[in-house]
Formats: C-alpha cells, structure tokens, sequence
C-alpha cells in the first residue's frame, strides 16, 4: 500500500459517518410493498418514491442542497434518485427472479432492489454480501426469508465457493471497494454465475478504478450496456450505474417485448 | 509491551492467518512495509481495531506515518476515545 493509496481510502473513510453500517427503518419495505403498481411504473413518481423512502448522510456534498432534509432517515439510500429510478423501472422489464449484491453499506439499495423487483416478478431468492457486517440488517431476514446476507471479503475464494454454492443468480450488482484491481476481479468472478452485472459509480469522478473496469465491459461486446447516469446540475458527476445484459439473454427477454433503457 | 501493542500484533495475526506472528512481530514493526497489508485487510485490520479497541477512529489525526511502527499506531490509538456504548448503537434516527 503507498501512500497515495493510503490517502485515497483515508478520504473515503473520513466521508463515512463511521466504519461501521447503521440501522435502516424497516417501516418504509411497507410503502413499497403497498405502493400502486401503476406508480411503480412511472419514472417521475417513482423518484420521488425514492426520495421519500431516505437517503444516507454520508457524503452530502454529493448530493443537491434541495435532497438534504430527505437525507440520514429511512433507507439511507446511497443512490442517485434520478439514476436509481429509471435503473429499476428498466430492469423490472427484465423479469429478475435471483439478486446478489457485493457491497452493501447500510443495506439501503439492496432492500429497495429486492422490494421494487418483487412487485414485478417474485425474487425467489437474494444474497448480499459485504466485508464489513451490518448486524441491524439482519433483521430485514424477519420480513424477507428469501433473502440472505453474509460478511466476508469478496477477493477470497470462500466467496467464490459462494457463488457456486448460491448460484447462479439472474442479476449482480456491484458496489463494494470501488479499486480497479478489486472491482475488475469481481466482474470476472460474477460474470460466470449471472447473465446480468451491474456495477454503481461507473461515471463517479472519485471512483477511477470503477470508470475503468466499466469502460473494458463496454469495449469487450459481450453485454448490451445500459447506462443511468443522469446527474444533478453543478455536482459531479458522481455515482452512475451501468447494466451489463448478456446478449441472448435480452434477446430471450425481447420476446416479450422490448425495454427500453 | 502495552495493551494496544498486544492486541495490534494480534489482530494482523489473524488478518494475515499467521498464529505465529505476534510473537516474531517487532513493536516497532512497519505495518506497510514489514506486515504488508492490501487494502481490503487494511478496511478489516481498522474494523478490528475499532471493534477490539472499543475505539472509534479518528480519520482526521491518523496519517499514513502512524502506520510505520506498531508501536507509534499504538500510542495514537491510545489517545482516541473509548467508545461509549450508546455510540456503538445502530439505531436509524427518527
């Protein structure tokens, strides 16, 4: 580790309001599972869902003056409302019957995936998986037990034995270290047991690493790739997520009818 | 070899699957250099830090040098707060 690196992990942990995860408000999985699904189908109201649902306080400064009073309540979600909206309503098209995620943070996004995509087509099962243990997340395992969670370092091969144990899985989201070296080995290990891999902060100008494992997805022509990318005037950019779709699985998919991006 | 030497030796044993170590591992040490931590194990050797310590470290005052010597890391652990119980609690606010 040089001190460069040393520098770069200092400014993200100093971004954290601690190492550790905090406690997300269950209460709102109500509103999702509750919600019209016809709203569940519209960008607009489906952002504003979102924004509704709370987001996380850390790293404020990436985030609009207007979204702060939404911010350290509810889900903490650690996304882009505008990004997260249109990602979910494109791949509730897709018809996601199994999730992993790899890097969980509070366990904002994992939860809200899991919800929105079961209105669409029942998750039969999910898996996230995170370095650092979030013990009040485990309580989403009482209103959800197709879901499970487990603590270990993606770089080991007890996950990959995971993987092989657990899977395959329709979709992979990536958002866990964000180092190049780290989030390159993940997509290699995860394209093997999903057709689907979604990676967060694909355009985050804090995130290099992920810009560029990203951009070796594009050029490989393997996956269609879809990007949600919107960002907020002034800021940024920051956050992004890309969607890396096999392409005879879209063309499986097509026949019932075309998503669109 | 004081409290928080100890328990740093132990926990860079158990991050680098070494029983052995603690006893080999000089107090003054280079936890880069002479341990040679990636970067997931530095995430797991500061969790284990904060969690054995009942610290809660201060990003703020830790510099890449204090990582040069157990011995230097420990004595700047030593001045960060012990964590208060109430402070571990992951309640979600109101």
């Amino acid at each position: 580790m040089s001190a460069a690196s040393w520098a770069a992990h200092r400014k993200g942990w100093l971004t954290l309001a601690g190492l550790r995860p905090r406690g997300i408000d269950f209460d709102q999985v109500r509103h999702l599972r509750s919600c019209q699904i016809e709203f569940l189908r519209d960008p607009r109201l489906l952002e504003q869902l979102l924004i509704r649902l709370g987001l996380n306080d850390e790293g404020l400064d990436e985030l609009p003056v207007a979204l702060h009073p939404h911010c350290g309540r509810g889900l903490l979600l650690w996304q882009y409302p505008n990004q997260f909206s249109p990602y979910l309503l494109f791949l509730s098209q897709l018809g996601v019957r199994s999730y992993l995620e790899v890097g969980l943070r509070h366990g904002g996004s994992f939860v809200t995936t899991i919800e929105y995509l079961n209105r669409f087509t029942p998750i039969a099962h999910a898996l996230g998986v995170d370095i650092i243990p979030a013990p009040s997340l485990e309580r989403y395992l009482d209103i959800n037990p197709r879901a499970t969670l487990v603590w270990m370092n993606s770089q080991t091969p007890a996950f990959e034995a995971l993987l092989v144990e657990r899977g395959p899985f329709d979709l992979a989201f990536i958002d866990s270290h964000h180092e190049e070296d780290q989030c390159r080995h993940e997509f290699e290990l995860l394209r093997r047991h999903t057709r689907m891999v979604a990676m967060h902060d694909i355009v985050n100008m804090d995130c290099p690493g992920v810009r560029s494992v990203w951009a070796e997805v594009k050029a490989s022509g393997e996956y269609i790739c879809y990007e949600f990318t919107d960002q907020y005037p002034g800021l940024g950019p920051f956050m992004g997520i890309g969607l890396a779709v096999e392409r005879t699985l879209l063309s499986e998919r097509t026949i019932l009818g075309q998503p669109t991006p | 070899m004081t409290p928080t030497i100890a328990t740093i030796k132990q926990i860079l044993a158990t991050i680098k699957a070494d029983p052995d170590a603690p006893s080999a591992m000089l107090d003054d040490a280079d936890i880069v250099n002479d341990v040679g931590l990636d970067s997931l194990e530095l995430l797991q050797f500061m969790l284990e830090l904060e969690a054995r310590l009942s610290i809660r470290i201060d990003f703020e005052r830790l510099e890449y040098e204090h990582l040069s010597s157990i011995r230097i890391l420990a004595d700047v652990l030593d001045t960060m707060a012990v964590e208060r119980p109430s402070d571990a609690t992951n309640s979600s606010p109101p």
